[in-house]
């Protein structure tokens, strides 16, 4: 696929190109830490090797038409799960575990505040609330 | 069953070589299972804050060694690819067995990193994390194996100039491997 006409050189250059870019992702990855940046990063050099070293740059356009209907797969993959990953309660479901897990987190977290505005009340708790029991719908 | 001929191999209904064609296909499908459980690390990684401390006991230097060795070895099958394509199936064949061997090298290194976790407790079944860990690395792993496989037994043809043009086919696999490296890399080992 026209590989021929680029030297060793060529595809060494590229090479170099990207270490120094996984290499800086290593290294300022963990400075930046934000997820998002370091995700985008890591994309954007799939992207240029899939260019270069895969010749997507000079593949007949409608490869990408392959490519893209799998991204779209993808897409509907997540977003069409994401929901009932994402949240903890549904139309016929509901994730007891994670619910109870909140809840006593939430008491928790008034008792302390009780406790700071109110000494006199330290060490009372309060009702622990209702559990989220499992049901069959 | 022969490796030796293909009925369709020198066919070009699409203006892409059959073969290429079928690789594209392939990787199409590979894109969805790659994908599908990077999507799924995403969901749960939102919804578990306790993910990001179980990523930080990946260790990084073992991660960033495999990311070199895969992207080298990716060098050597494009450079293979560019002496096929120039009629030399010799320096072709050579440069296909130094891919096998970063292939080994890659899986050694993470044999090695199985082991090192393993023995400190983080197993298959410690947590979500590291069953979502175990089952993307030892999946991207099986590519690799097959991969080696593969390029091994093209090579074979290759070193007495037969069917060259599969030489670019598993070039095309070969960098596809490393590329899921490069995402899932930052993904399980840089992240925190």
């Amino acid at each position: 696929m026209g590989n021929a006409e680029h030297g060793t050189n060529y595809y060494v250059k590229i090479y170099v190109t990207l270490l120094a870019a996984i290499a800086a992702v290593i290294i300022i990855g963990p400075i930046v830490g934000h997820f998002a940046v370091i995700m985008a990063a890591a994309l954007v050099i799939a992207v240029y090797k899939a260019s270069f070293f895969m010749h997507l740059n000079v593949e007949k356009h409608w490869i990408w038409l392959f490519l893209i209907t799998a991204l779209i797969c993808l897409f509907a993959l997540f977003f069409g799960s994401a929901k009932d990953i994402m949240m903890d309660e549904g139309v016929s479901w509901k994730r007891c575990n994670a619910i109870n897990e909140q809840n006593r987190e939430r008491i928790a977290e008034q008792t302390h505040h009780v406790a700071e505005k109110r000494p006199d009340l330290a060490g009372i708790a309060l009702p622990p609330g209702v559990d989220c029991v499992k049901q069959r719908f | 069953m022969s490796f030796d001929s293909s009925i369709a191999a020198g066919r070009s209904t699409t203006g892409i070589p059959n073969g290429r064609l079928a690789m594209w296909t392939l990787l199409a499908s590979e894109i969805v299972i790659f994908g599908g459980l990077v999507a799924s690390y995403l969901l749960y990684r939102f919804h578990n804050a306790y993910w990001a401390v179980e990523a930080s006991h990946t260790n990084v230097v073992t991660g960033a060694t495999n990311a070199f060795i895969l992207l080298t070895s990716s060098l050597l099958i494009v450079l293979a690819q560019n002496a096929a394509e120039a009629g030399d199936g010799k320096k072709a064949a050579k440069l296909m067995l130094a891919t096998v061997g970063g292939g080994f090298l890659f899986l050694a290194v993470k044999s090695y990193e199985y082991i090192h976790e393993i023995q400190h407790g983080f197993t298959i079944g410690a947590n979500p994390f590291w069953s979502f860990y175990y089952t993307a690395t030892a999946i991207h792993s099986s590519h690799v194996v097959a991969g080696m496989i593969a390029i091994y037994i093209v090579s074979l043809g290759a070193a007495k100039g037969k069917n060259l043009q599969r030489v670019e086919l598993c070039g095309i696999y070969w960098h596809f491997v490393d590329l899921v490296w490069i995402l899932l890399f930052p993904l399980l080992y840089i992240v925190k």
